[in-house]
This record gives structure tokens, sequence and C-alpha cells, in this order.
């Protein structure tokens, strides 16, 4: 059946899933249709509206279907051109405020530009992990780079000698250490950077400042910078995701009936992506133009013989 | 970095400002956040006078006057030296504004805290032009308190014309040659007005990211309004965070050069300030439907006072 | 997806650009609207939507140029088309802005007085501009256009006349009186922003009488040649109805402006004539009063009220009415007005509402679809019927589920309860009987409503004459219509790289495409003062009047998709009155006087939904038989559950009510009698 057919059919109960597809229709086009992971003309998923119908056929039944479209009520896509936004924010405000306040910079008109100058030369901007697109963060922000490396720190972790960083900091005068990520879902990935950079470098101020943070992700960070005393870690998100963000804040039925067809979708999936869904899920409602964390519902990304996605996942390590 | 672009907790930023005491101009209103910024000043000892104003929607009930009193008693008992003004109408005329401004700030220092929380854009807006251009004040901070949470009913209600907010109207209306709408909760009346009144010029909207959701879904409900009336574009749409007074600010010099603008503040108030010190600068005008009532639970809960400099050691910022 | 519809933009009117508007422009309204551009003054009514605004542009200078340079004729026929306007938005002209300088010690007449004065300039200042523009883009001849000596000759001695009380004295061009013009206007502003304290005194002693300089200009104009002698001079007036809004800076002080603005429409003039666009009631229950007097104004001796609803209704039959054609008009341009390579191979000239949306579904059929697996469904058979009859029903639902949900209702009428208790099948179908015919018409949307809600399903909206009265002579709706169903057809195959509309949209895509305008067309009843109450109004309405339909299972009531209210009542409760009017006003209701059935004879008024929230609330468009009759209580309680505030004595009026349930017994219902519940 069409889906107009179907909301034809269902607006007999509710005028509602009137106003959720004309919502959607607008959002297809004004904000969807930047899904990266579709873009291909040889995808198998091309356009919105196709996958909205086979997403919808996932459930048998069409008393789960509607649910399933309430659910995109508080579905949260962050295009392009909002990442963008959050990497401005990242800058003139995350950034800014950790830096007049650790600076002590003073809010004169004629010393707060050369102060601020100042302490931006001492500041070293990197990405956490390589999926963070921190050329785009230095164009967007009009920020030129004196820093001919920018490595991501999950890889430094891991190859890195810590001794050759510090030398590579003190030779450029870099006394402050900004890592910048895109999304932060359970802080799994993060945490372990943190006490890598808690340990190896105490006496170095570091801001982590992921663009969008699950609160999951963020109260663990703080655990574990407290846990390791770790008191020249920051962390800023610009964007933090609460409840308010996840299945947990459909009504009731809704989420009743998701929960219920989850087992469905568990029984399609492999052992890998049956334990990164235990690893990883927070029932997140997110999306991102570049990709669905997998912190997210796996309703929205999942696909396999018995699922189709709505916005698939390519699947990174 | 220009120092206008700095922007940060109130509590945070006191101690890096050359003044350390303030007067406050603010308003007792029906919102618990409305006495944010005087406590925290008051607490923090950079309090030095406070004046808050009384305004009344066109249409209120019981529980407007309820609350509203409440927080005049509370305000009285933090701060014993301060004065409440009379009430006023939200639909006060300009020349009854600038007498109640001028009483307001009589006997304040050169340092002017203006606490834009619960002030309505017509009340603000002429305010803060006047503070701007009052020789009287070398430093202007403008003071923003979050709140917790906004009621899911209907925020507002009855709007009222397309009209100016004073006196940032234009001087004749067929020169102008763009729109540009804040996003925000509520569209009042506006889609009506962009595909009838401003059919034929181009408009351009200011998305609010961040914040995240809830506002974010709001923020494209509002979108959709319009679009149902006058389809939207994905070029039409320029993203400010809708706590950044600056970022909207540079935004609208970007979107606005060489043309002349109608600014339509339906979006955050740090976005309205921006709007406002834009048409300040630019001397544009602003229009705007206001609502005559407003839900007395409009918000709920004290967030964040949000400290935004304006004019510091008599130099204009912006 | 927005550039493969063609409705994508709801109003024509000017975000196309000129040059597109008078593509689209449908002609068909200028000829009942004729008096607009003919000498008179003339107040033209109507709800957004219905062309109105359409009407009034075509007065605008621009717009004339528009069709100058398209070469394509002017819409408005000759001579009536020999015409110079000039015109003032009322907000966006500052005029609000006198709003600035009141304060409690204001004097509101001297504040009035200066508003005219302002008025009077501003007019003058762009008629000038008006006729340079006209002059320029050549829409008045060459030989027409006064040089440069006349031009000064004349405006030197319009600045002589005694309008002016002198402050004109100076001026002898045409620019220094232009220049004038702007000065003083500047005055105005500066004074209205608080940038002078105090108006100059040779501005505060000179203020002219509201609409005399004008006259004044005009008529030396037309005697020096620089206006020529055949051109009639208009002054459009907008945003006259949200001067209400200064009430609130100021005490009547809206009142009072709109009461100067009158004053100009009582000047009768030969070669001045003011137009003025407003909505339908608000200048009914407005006052008359004129400024400066206690006379009022009288329609027909000051000014011709012009309704676009009378003429847009006007015709004897359904195949005169104007609105059918004009939708008609205005679907055929917008569709070969689109030029997209998308939609290459479609023959556009043999593009019509027909060939695009088709015939409605006869109604049998549509009661087919409604019961696609149970047809049996349809019926609600009662327990005391006999077995052949209830046979015999069920059987016939599975071919003709309308007929025998007719047959159920039939069995339900008063006297006719013995074909329920039948022994065997019986062998003619009284309601089918062509002496029935009436019966079986009146009842057939009543009868489907009844199919499709015990189904649960919605109903089926299709087809060209649908589109048309579910618009409810408003456009506006009739193109939010075309819009959404084009997107919902569009939605189909979105990839289709090309389109060919050699067939009528499918009923199902038609159908969705009218729910979702019609939930578009609820969400708008917010807009405007009072618009919540009344959305929340018309949704407990709407709820109501679903239900009572749904329930009437004898179908005796068919025309209960509205209600009716005794005017003597009405009058009686003026909250009510009110509110309903304003309902009307914003064109939410619609509403009549009818003749009344009931014992009484009491002059009734009844009341519709738009006809476009009929899917929204699954009820019948047409309207046949009576309508619900109810008290005004009904209404009160009706309002209190919307959220209107109600003094102390109408909510317990509107409380008492509502304890009563609306739906009475049904076989009280089946006596004729709507019982005293209701009366």
């Amino acid at each position: 059946m069409r889906i107009t057919d179907k909301i034809s059919l269902w607006s007999f109960e509710s005028n509602e899933y009137l106003e959720i597809h004309r919502s959607l229709q607008f959002l297809d086009r004004v904000l969807f249709s930047d899904y990266e992971p579709t873009q291909s003309p040889r995808s198998d998923y091309p356009t919105f509206y196709n996958r909205l119908s086979s997403w919808l056929n996932n459930a048998p039944k069409e008393e789960q279907q509607k649910q399933y479209f309430k659910l995109l009520t508080k579905l949260l896509y962050i295009g392009r051109d909002e990442i963008t936004s959050l990497m401005t924010s990242a800058y003139s405000t995350a950034y800014m405020q950790w830096i007049v306040r650790a600076g002590s910079i003073r809010l004169s008109p004629t010393t707060f530009s050369s102060d601020f100058a100042a302490e931006l030369r001492a500041t070293w901007f990197c990405p956490t992990t390589d999926s963070f697109r921190i050329n785009q963060f230095f164009h967007i922000n009009g920020l030129a780079s004196s820093a001919s490396h920018r490595p991501d720190w999950r890889s430094l972790k891991k190859f890195g000698d810590t001794a050759r960083i510090q030398k590579y900091l003190t030779d450029n005068k870099y006394s402050r250490v900004v890592l910048l990520e895109d999304f932060v879902g359970t802080g799994t990935q993060i945490n372990s950077i943190i006490k890598f950079i808690g340990m190896k470098f105490p006496a170095i101020p570091f801001l982590l400042t992921p663009l969008i943070c699950a609160k999951d992700g963020y109260e663990r960070m703080l655990g574990t910078i407290h846990d390791g005393g770790y008191g020249n870690i920051t962390v800023t998100p610009v964007v933090l995701l609460d409840k308010r963000a996840t299945l947990g804040s459909l009504p009731k039925e809704t989420r009743q009936v998701i929960l219920r067809g989850r087992k469905q979708l568990l029984l399609g999936c492999t052992a890998e992506q049956r334990a990164n869904i235990e690893s990883y899920n927070l029932d997140l409602l997110s999306v991102l133009f570049s990709n669905t964390p997998n912190n997210s519902a796996p309703e929205l990304y999942m696909h396999h013989a018995t699922w189709n996605p709505l916005f698939p996942r390519v699947q990174r390590d | 970095m220009n120092l206008a672009s700095y922007y940060g907790a109130l509590g945070a930023s006191l101690p890096l400002l050359g003044a350390s005491h303030w007067c406050l101009l603010g308003t007792i209103s029906t919102e618990d956040r409305c006495l944010g910024v005087a406590n925290e000043l008051k607490s923090a000892s950079h309090l030095d006078k406070a004046t808050m104003l009384r305004i009344r929607d066109i249409r209120e009930g019981e529980r407007h006057t309820t609350l509203r009193e409440k927080h005049a008693r509370l305000f009285r008992r933090q701060i014993p030296n301060g004065i409440i003004s009379p009430e006023s109408s939200i639909a006060l005329s300009l020349k009854e504004m600038k007498k109640l401004y001028v009483d307001a700030t009589t006997g304040f220092s050169e340092c002017v805290a203006l606490d834009i929380s619960t002030m309505p854009k017509a009340y603000f807006f002429p305010i803060l032009k006047w503070i701007l251009e009052d020789n009287r004040f070398k430093d202007v901070v403008v003071l923003y308190t979050k709140a917790l949470q906004y009621t899911d009913d209907m925020l507002a209600a009855d709007v009222g014309a397309w009209m100016p907010i004073q006196p940032f109207s234009e001087s004749d209306d067929s020169d102008v040659n763009l729109l540009v709408v804040a996003a925000g909760f509520m569209p009042f009346g506006l889609p009506e007005l962009v595909k009838e009144e401003y059919g034929r010029i181009e408009v351009k909207y200011l998305f609010p990211v961040p914040p995240g959701p809830p506002t974010y879904q709001r923020s494209w409900g509002f979108m959709q309004s319009i679009n149902d009336s006058r389809t939207i574009n994905r070029d039409q749409i320029v993203q400010v965070s809708a706590h950044d007074a600056y970022a909207t600010f540079k935004a609208l010099e970007r979107v606005c050069t060489n043309l002349n603008p109608v600014l339509a503040p339906y979006g955050s108030k740090p976005v309205s300030l921006g709007m406002a010190l834009y048409a300040i600068s630019s001397k544009c005008s602003a229009y705007y439907t206001q609502p005559s009532y407003y839900h007395p639970d409009y918000s709920s809960g004290i967030g964040e006072s949000v400290l935004y400099p304006v004019k510091l050691e008599g130099m204009y910022l912006y | 997806m927005q550039y493969l519809n063609p409705f994508h933009e709801l109003y024509v009117t000017e975000s196309f650009g000129d040059e597109q508007f008078v593509q689209l422009f449908s002609p068909l309204l200028v000829d009942p609207a004729l008096a607009l551009y003919k000498p008179g003054n003339v107040v033209l009514q109507g709800l957004a939507g219905t062309g109105k605004t359409m009407l009034l542009n075509l007065l605008k200078p621009k717009i004339r140029s528009a069709y100058h340079h398209a070469q394509v004729p002017f819409p408005v026929p000759a001579p009536y088309d020999r015409f110079l306007s000039a015109g003032i938005n009322l907000i966006r002209s500052s005029v609000s802005d006198f709003g600035n300088v009141i304060t409690t010690e204001t004097n509101v007449p001297e504040v009035c007085l200066m508003f005219g004065d302002f008025f009077n300039y501003w007019v003058l200042r762009d008629l000038i501009e008006s006729y340079a523009y006209h002059a320029r883009q050549s829409l008045i001849t060459p030989a027409q256009v006064a040089n440069q000596t006349t031009l000064d000759a004349c405006f030197h001695e319009i600045a002589k006349n005694d309008c002016w009380f002198g402050s004109m004295g100076h001026v002898d061009t045409m620019k220094g009186f232009e220049q004038a013009l702007s000065h003083r206007i500047v005055e105005y502003r500066k004074y209205m922003q608080l940038n002078t304290s105090e108006l100059p005194s040779d501005i505060s002693a000179t203020k002219t009488a509201v609409g005399r300089p004008i006259i004044e200009a005009v008529r030396l104009l037309k005697e020096h040649g620089v206006i020529p002698q055949q051109y009639n001079v208009f002054i459009r007036i907008d945003q006259f109805e949200e001067l209400s809004w200064l009430d609130n800076r100021h005490r009547d002080l809206g009142a009072n402006f709109k009461a100067m603005i009158r004053k100009l429409f009582v000047n009768r003039d030969a070669n001045v004539s003011y137009k003025l666009g407003t909505r339908p009631f608000s200048w009914q229950v407005d006052s008359k009063e004129v400024f400066g007097t206690s006379a009022p104004m009288e329609e027909g001796r000051n000014y011709l009220l012009l309704s676009m609803e009378t003429f847009l209704r006007r015709g004897e039959s359904e195949n005169k009415l104007l609105f059918p054609k004009f939708c008609e008009d205005i679907f055929t341009k917008r569709i070969k007005g689109f030029n997209s390579s998308q939609y290459e191979g479609t023959v556009w000239d043999s593009i019509s509402l027909d060939s695009v949306f088709g015939k409605r579904l006869p109604p049998a059929e549509r009661a087919k679809r409604y019961v696609p697996k149970n047809p049996e469904k349809a019926l609600i058979l009662e327990k005391d019927w006999s077995e052949p009859w209830k046979r015999f029903l069920a059987s016939l639902a599975k071919t003709d589920p309308l007929s025998a949900r007719l047959g159920e209702a039939w069995a339900r009428q008063k006297d006719k309860e013995e074909i329920a208790h039948i022994s065997e099948r019986p062998r003619i179908l009284p309601w089918e009987d062509f002496n029935k015919r009436y019966w079986k018409k009146e009842r057939l949307e009543a009868a489907l409503i009844q199919i499709a809600a015990r189904n649960q399903q919605n109903l089926l909206w299709s087809g060209g004459i649908e589109l048309v009265a579910l618009s409810g002579e408003n456009i506006l709706a009739f193109i939010l219509m075309c819009q959404c169903i084009w997107d919902a057809w569009l939605l189909e195959d979105a990839h289709a790289a090309v389109r060919k509309l050699n067939k009528p949209i499918e009923v199902g895509v038609q159908t969705f495409g009218v729910l979702t305008a019609s939930a578009s067309w609820f969400r708008r009843l917010t807009e405007g003062l009072g618009g919540h109450e009344r959305q929340r109004f018309i949704e407990v309405l709407g709820t109501e009047l679903y239900r009572v339909l749904v329930e009437d299972r004898a179908l005796s009531y068919p025309g209960w998709n509205g209600f009716s209210i005794a005017l003597e009542d009405l009058r009686k409760t003026p909250v009510v009155s009110s509110f309903l009017g304003s309902a009307c006003d914003h064109g939410v209701l619609f509403s009549e006087d009818h003749s009344t059935r009931d014992s009484s004879k009491k002059r009734r008024a009844k009341f519709y939904l738009h006809p476009l929230l009929a899917p929204y609330f699954k009820l019948p468009v047409r309207r046949t038989k009576e309508p619900l009759y109810l008290r005004v209580d009904t209404i009160l309680s009706w309002m209190m559950r919307a959220g209107f505030e109600l003094d102390l004595e109408l909510r317990r009026r509107a409380e008492s009510s509502a304890r009563q349930s609306l739906s009475a017994n049904p076989r009280v219902l089946a006596r004729g009698d709507q019982g005293s519940l209701f009366e």
C-alpha cells in the first residue's frame, strides 16, 4: 500500500498522521536530502520516501507501523549546515568561554583582541578521531593554522610517542589543546583518550568539545575525569542530548511497541551487529548527515535481510 | 577576535570586567527567571542599584497578577533598596516609555546592566537604543537568564497587527527588499504576512542551531508553518546559534549587504538582541506581531544567566 | 520537488513578480467588481483568499506597467482602464507611529488632525510618483504627458490654494512641491520617533483637512491637463482594519483614526475616489462614525459596498456561478504558465480541472470502496428485525452497500418499521423508488459517512467539482488543495523524469491531498485575534456534528452538518453573537438567515463550517434539509469547552447545557421532534 493511502486510512483515527507526513515532506526537501550514505545514484536506498515506505513495512501490523511513524516526530537530523553551525559554536562559544576563563582574559576592548590572539596562538586544535573534519573547522572559523600537524588523538594514543608529542607541543609553544569530535555516544572511545591525556599530559590544559554528545557519554567522561583526578581536562559539548532525544521521550505506547518490535529486528542481526547494539545503543533518535551513530536506536539504521533501514548506517570500526 | 563575540556565564564573566558594580534595569514578570540576574548580581556583591519595570500584557488573568506580585515580593525581600516602577502596558507609547526609562535610570552610575530575560521586545529594543545613546553610560552589558523549561501549552495568543517595534520603523516600505525572520517557537501570524505583505521580496530565515531537542524540532515546526504558505528553500536558511547575539549580528551583516531589510525577531532573546543591535547600527526596521496574551506560566525555573558585553570603557563593541 | 509543483506558491498576487502576475491573474472577477474601477468610493469586502487583494492590486501602477510590457490586455475594460492611482498602507507608512507620541495628557483629536494632514501629504506624494511612473513607463501616451513648464505652473497654482493655509506659499515648481511634501513627512517622522519633542510650529499651525488638498490638487491637475480629463484618480487604502490595534496604545485612538478615514468617504468628489479593502463583518460591526460629525457613513450614499462572496456565488444555477469558472481559469493558467521540462510530452492545451481531477466518484462506488473486505459492516441490524429482512440487507450489502444502508435507515423511519419484520425478501425496494428519489438524495452523504465510519475508513474526496465545492468560494483554499494533491501525486514516483497528465489523478491520491489541505486549513484557524479560541471551538463543533451524524441511524437529520440559532436568542446573548460573527468574519463559519420549520416561527440564522474543514471532521459538504437546531446555551457550553472566558451567569448556563447530551434518543429524533433538549 502506498504511504499516502496508509496515512489516509490512519487519519480516520487521528489527523496527527497527516501532520507528521506534511512535516516529513518538508524536512525531506530541506534537510534529509544531504544524507551522505544514500547520495550515490547507485545506492540501494535512493530517496527518503522509498526508504520510509519500506521502513514502515518492517512492522507486520498496521498498529505497529503507526507507532514507527510517530517515532519520527522526535527525529533529530543534523544536516551539513547544522554541523557547520555547531562547529562555529564550538569555537565561538565553547572554546572562547574556556579560554577567557582559563586565561583570565580581561574583558576590555583595549586588550581583549591581543590577549585572545595570544591564547589562540598557543592552542593546538586537533580532532579526537579521524571522523572529525578538522579542516572544515578551521575554514569555517576563519582560523589560520600554523600547525603543520593535526593528528587525531585516537591514533596518537595508539601509535604516538608521548615524548615526541610533548616536544611538538613545546617546540610550537602550545600551552593548550582543544580536541574536537562530531559525535560522542556512550563515550567508550573518548574515555580511553581522556585517560591517555590525563595520565600522559597532566600539565597541559585540554578542552574536549564534542559537537553533539549524549548525556550518558558526557557523564561517563566527567566520571573518568573525576576518578582519575584529571583536573587539566574540561569537557564542553556544544549540544547535549538528554532523554528528550531518545526513545524515552516518546509516549509510552509508542515506546513499548518499538521495543517489542526490536526482538524481530535482533533476530535478523548477525552476532557482530547484536554485539554492537549491546555495547553502544543508547536509543538516541539522532542522525547526522554523514552517518547514523551506532548509539542511535537500531530501528533507524539497521539493515539486514529482514530489516529495511530509514537512514542506513555505514559501519566503521 | 572582537570582544563583542564574547558571551559567557554571568558569574564567570563579572570578575573579568573592569567595572565592579552595576546598575540593573530589569522586569518583574510572571516568570521565575525574572529575578535570576538581580539575585546573582546581589550575591556576587556587584549590584549597585536595581530598578525593575512591571509590564502588563494587553490581556491577562488573575494568575498573571498573582505571579507578578509574588516575584515583586521576592525582589523587595532580596533587594530591599531596589525600585519597582509603576505598572505600564506592553502597548505603552514610545513617549511614555522614554519617560519611564528616564525615571527608571535616574541616579544610575555609568555601568548599566540591562536584563532582557523577561523584558518584551517592545521595551528592550527602544531601551537598548536609548542606553547606547545615553552619554551617562560607559559600560553597558545585556544579561539574559535561561529558563529550565517552557510550557507545552500555547505560549501566547491573540496576535495583533504587523507593526514596527518602535522606533525601528522604516521611512518608506517600498524600498524594503529583504525580510529576515528569526525562527522561534510560534509564528504568530507570520505565515500570512510572508505570503501577502512580503510576497514579492526575498525572505531569509535565521534558524537556531544549537540548541538541540526539543527546541530544534519546535523550530522546524515554525519553519514548516511558514512553508505551508510560502515555500522555503534550503538556501534561504541561515543557521545561527540561539545563544549568540554577535553571531546573529554578523549573519545579518552578511545577509543584508547592500539590501534594505526588515527584521522579524521571532527567535530567542539573544538572537533578538543581535537583531536589535543590528537595527540600531544600520537603522533598519524591525517588525513584530505582538500577542495580546502570554501564558502566565510561560517558563519555569531559573537557569544560567549569561552576559553579553555591548559597550565597555566607553567603546561600543558592535 | 517544489519546482515540479505548479501550485507551490499559494498566492498569485505578487510573490511571482509582476510579469508572472500578469500571466496568472484571472480577469473573471473584474466584471462583477467593475465598480472598483469606476468613479465613486468603494469598500470591497471579502475574506482572505477570495481574490480581493488581486482586484485591488490591479489599481497599482507597477501591475499596470507589467501588463503593458507583457503586451497582455489589461483586464479592466475601456474606458475604465483610464485611471491613475495612489495608495497608503496605514501600518507601513508609519501611521502607526502616531501612537508613539501619545501620553495621558495628549489631545487625541489634535493627533487625529495630524494624522489627517500626514495622510494628505503622503497620498499626494504617492500620486505624483505614480504619475511620473506612468509617464516613464509610457502608460500615459507621450502626447498626454505634460511638459515641465505646464507641470511647474500647475504645481505653483496648487501650492497657492488656501487648503494649505499658506504652508506651500514658497513653492513654484513641481520639484519644489515634491520637496515640500517630503519635508513635512520627514518632520512628522522625526516627531513620531521622538527625535523632536514637538512638531514644528509651522506644521502644527498649517494642518490640512483630510482629503481636501487631494481633491484640490487633482482638480487643478486636470484643469491644467496634467492628468488627462478622462482619467479617474483612485486612492487605495490598505490595512484599515489594523488601525484597531492603536486602541491599545490609547483608548479609541484607532477608532478615531478610522473615523478620520471615513471622512474621506463622506466628501464625495467627482475627481477623487477612495478604494478600501476589508473583511466582511468587521465593516458591518464597526461604528460608522465620521470624525468631527455625529452623522454616520451611509452605504449607498457615501460609498458602494461590494462583497466578494456575493459575486462569487452569483448565478442562478451551478453552471452560471462565477466561482467554478474562476477556479477553472486559475487552474489552467497555473498549469500552462508552469514551464518545466519534467513535464515534457504533456499536452497542455487539453488540461482542465476535469481532465486532471476527473469526475467525482458516484456514491454507490464510494460506498463499495468504504467496505473493502466486510460489506456487512456497513450495517447495524437490530436484534428484533426479522431474519429474512436481515439476510436480505446483508446480501444486498455485498453488491450495493449504499442501498443496503439506505434500506436499514428506511426501516427505522416512522411508519416504515413493518418492512423490518417481513417474512420473505422484499420484491421492491421502496427507498429506490423514483418517487422517493429526493428522500434518497438528501441522505446519500450522511449514509456514506456512516458506512465509512462503521468500517473505520476515511471519506474519499476527488473530482474537479468536489474541489470547487470544498473551496467555499475561496481561491486560496482551491489552490491549497491543488498544491497538496500535486505533492501527493509526485510522491508516487518522485524519480519519474517525465509525467504526463493523460489521465485523472487517482482517487486515493486526491483524497490524501484534500485531507492534507484540510488539516492545513484547520491549522490556520489560529490566525488573527481570538484565533486559538476559534480553532478550539471549531474542534468541538466539528466533533459534535460528526458524532450526531454518525449516531443518526435513521438518517432522519442528514442536514446536521450545520446548526441554527434563533436570531432573537442571539441578540439577547451578545457574547455568542459576537463570537459567531467573528468566526464568520474570519471565514471559519458561513452563515445565512433561514426560514424556520419549528412552531415558534422565530427568524433564525444557520451556520456551517467552511467546506474545506469537512474532510478534517469527516462531514458532508453539501447542505441538505434542516441544520441542527440549537439553543444559545449549547453554543455557550462549547465556547466554554474551547477555553472562552465567560462571566458567572453565562458559565452557569453553559455548564447546565453541557450536562445534557446533545444526541438524544434516536427514536425521539426520528419523530421529527428535535425535542426539548434543543429548544
